[in-house]
């Protein structure tokens, strides 16, 4: 029997499988993906098109709801739609795929109804644990993961332990400098964006390769903070640490008062079961309650840990979107025309003066701007210029000329919008019995509901980083504020609080209605913040490792 | 407008056994007999007539590289089908107007014909794929069978990213 079983192995897993590792413990992580090594990745735009680390959606799907004009809910499935909601099936999951902005929630975020009032329509409750309990393990990723950037203060800037991060920022565009000026003349602060990338060689990993090719790719030096890199790989080293690949955990088991074994398909579909002290998963949000809804039994007959009907309630995303603005080469002096086409460095600055804002006189939780070049993908930035400004579709002369200047004439800045997804009765993760994956496991049904609030907000956002734009002289400024969800950033379905009707999880995030049961992916979030959600994933994950420790003595 | 059954088509590999030993590789080098890859290779030739300094739909192995899109399993088969069946529908349509199918057409009749099923719902995705793939032969590494000698990266001065992939699909 194992001390400590782990379904998953992404961000919500590495530190526990870490920490315990490091601790002592036994501990066996399973995971559905294949076991891919830094030297399995390359900078390959055709496997990222065809989605090479994620299931193929014929085998492996979800079926997704959404409501059309008239108010009904249409239900469609993942293969036969655009939706896909796999986000890296591997070890190491999709930390493995991330970009690595690496930004801290604010105090705030953890008592969002308190501070700012509830919003109509939505189920914002506070956190059951405040900024200064997550601290110190924003601190020890900072350390342990590895972070890069400089402190700079500015009004929403949260409190730190440490002065400084322990890696100094990486190697910066020059456009950075256009960027940091602009908003100097607006009066805006802004300030490098923290990555999980290291710079140099360090904690046993060598540093970034500035390749050009970063988000939605491998990382093939381990610069990268992923998972495996920065905590699995050093786990298994421990001796004490065993990872299955290709192993699809589908049930747990239970008593009345703890879990007793998790059951999954190994490489060859046969079924294991293993047994453990303690269980935590962490498969990614939606998967994670999926797995939760499809354990059912005498104890808990609609589900395990679903007492309450609370599992897969309240499914977040992040909400904002994205924008972009074109320079010409034409309207910049010479000089400048070398400065826009460097490749490999970053350009990382982020604006937070509206992480909070007034609106109709009324303070309201605002969010965060990102900006990034355009990514060096060929084929698509080939596709972004295959129509013309009235949208009519090109070909010949027209479109080779128009390649041509978007490749050596001109380079689009982009942005990104981050800011909360509110939490909705109508947005959530439940299981579709009359679908079945290759194994014949019903499938996740995921029901999409965005609240306009969010809407509203990202909008305000996107203006403000349009100033910037503007100020530095961009042209062909563009933005495209969705009630879409981003599928690559989950969290919910498995809320912790303090009240067991309401949440799933205790401030621990552990099971209330199972004593060795843990849930450390993002599923324990009630609100998301205005930042991506892995650093804060690994946070608590440590902070929930420290607490496992405690109960082996 | 409803979609046609699949319509089996064959290719003949130039110098078979010359390529025996990389028949793994993601396209083909096809000498076109059947549809849908006669026409497509047309419409290829319509929608990147050489200009500008592109290279030609045959020099990147545009056709060849879709012979491996239409094996590939990671393509949804509802895309194969569309690919092939907007062959079909665009016959329909020149057959309609000028009563030939369109590589029987010239090339201002061809043009025409191009305008007119952009400005369709159908016939603009379907293009939309067309051009998408064309491009993904253009700019993908050479490892896959087309881009030949990085010829569409070195008409946009694209340097790729390290490191390459050392093989088609190294991924499985």
């Amino acid at each position: 029997m194992y001390d400590v079983c782990i379904i998953g192995s992404g961000a919500g897993a590495g530190p526990v499988a870490y920490e315990l590792a490091h601790n002592g413990q036994k501990v066996l992580v399973l995971e559905k993906g294949h076991y891919y090594t830094r030297e399995d990745f390359f900078k390959d735009e055709l496997a990222i098109r065809r989605d090479v680390y994620t299931p193929p959606l014929t085998q492996q799907q979800h079926v997704i709801q959404t409501q059309n004009e008239k108010g009904k809910w249409i239900s469609v499935q993942a293969k036969d739609s655009n939706w896909n909601f796999w986000n890296g099936s591997m070890v190491g999951g999709s930390s493995n795929l991330m970009s690595g902005y690496f930004l801290r929630l604010k105090p705030n975020d953890f008592k969002l109804k308190t501070v700012y009032g509830p919003i109509k329509d939505t189920n914002i409750v506070d956190w059951p644990i405040s900024y200064n309990d997550l601290e110190p393990y924003y601190d020890k990723v900072e350390k342990i993961v590895g972070v890069s950037g400089k402190v700079v203060q500015h009004p929403y800037m949260e409190p730190r332990s440490s002065k400084e991060f322990p890696f100094p920022p990486l190697w910066e565009q020059p456009i950075s400098s256009w960027i940091d000026n602009a908003c100097k003349k607006l009066d805006y602060h802004v300030f490098p964006t923290p990555r999980a990338i290291l710079p140099y060689p360090a904690l046993g990993r060598l540093g970034c390769s500035y390749s050009n090719f970063c988000g939605s790719y491998g990382c093939a030096t381990g610069a990268k903070g992923n998972a495996r890199s920065a905590l699995l790989d050093s786990a298994v080293k421990t001796g004490n640490c065993t990872i299955i690949s290709d192993a699809f955990a589908f049930k747990i088991d239970s008593d009345s008062k703890q879990a007793t074994k998790v059951s999954y398909f190994d490489k060859n579909n046969n079924i294991q079961n293993i047994q453990a002290k303690i269980f935590v998963v962490a498969c990614q949000a939606i998967e994670t309650s999926r797995l939760l809804l499809n354990s059912k039994n005498v104890h808990f007959p609609n589900g395990l840990l679903n007492n309450y009907n609370q599992v897969g309630k309240n499914l977040i995303f992040s909400a904002g979107g994205t924008g972009h603005g074109t320079f010409e080469f034409a309207n910049l002096q010479k000089s400048k025309h070398k400065d826009l086409m460097v490749r490999g460095a970053f350009v990382n600055r982020t604006i937070q003066d509206w992480y909070e804002f007034e609106n109709h006189g009324k303070k309201i939780k605002g969010g965060g701007i990102d900006f990034l070049y355009e990514g060096a993908n060929p084929t698509y930035r080939a596709m972004t210029q295959i129509y013309d400004k009235n949208s009519k579709l090109i070909w010949g002369i027209k479109l080779q000329q128009k390649l041509k200047h978007a490749f050596l004439s001109s380079r689009v800045l982009n942005f990104e919008i981050f800011n909360d997804w509110s939490p909705t009765d109508n947005c959530y993760v439940g299981v579709d019995e009359s679908v079945r994956d290759k194994w014949g496991i019903p499938v996740g049904l995921i029901r999409l509901n965005s609240n306009p609030h969010d809407e509203m907000v990202g909008n305000f956002l996107a203006q403000k980083a349009v100033n910037v734009l503007k100020q530095m002289g961009a042209i062909d400024i563009q933005t495209n504020i969705s009630p879409s969800p981003s599928t690559n950033l989950q969290a919910g379905g498995c809320r912790f609080g303090d009240d067991k009707k309401s949440s799933v999880l205790d401030k621990n995030c552990k099971a209330h209605a199972l004593n060795n049961l843990y849930v450390t992916d993002g599923s324990f979030m009630p609100t998301g913040g205005s930042v991506p959600y892995t650093f804060t994933i690994y946070a608590n994950s440590f902070r929930v490792a420290d607490v496992i420790k405690r109960r082996f003595g | 407008m409803q979609r046609r059954k699949f319509i089996q088509y064959s290719v003949l590999l130039i110098g078979s056994t010359l390529f025996a030993d990389k028949i793994k590789l993601y396209s083909l080098h096809v000498k076109i007999l059947e549809e849908p890859f006669q026409t497509i290779a047309k419409i290829h030739d319509d929608l990147f007539t050489p200009s500008a300094g592109m290279p030609k739909p045959q020099d990147f192995n545009a056709i060849g590289f879709l012979e491996g899109v239409m094996r590939d399993p990671r393509v949804k088969d509802t895309q194969k089908e569309f690919i092939k069946d907007g062959v079909s529908w665009l016959n329909i349509v020149t057959n309609k107007i000028y009563r030939h199918n369109y590589i029987d057409l010239n090339s201002n009749q061809r043009e025409i014909i191009l305008q007119h099923i952009a400005s369709k719902e159908w016939g603009n995705d379907w293009l939309w794929y067309i051009i998408n793939h064309a491009f993904e032969a253009m700019l993908s590494d050479p490892v896959y069978g087309a881009n030949t000698n990085e010829i569409g990266w070195k008409w946009l001065d694209f340097i790729p990213g390290e490191p390459r992939p050392p093989r088609v699909n190294p991924y499985v």
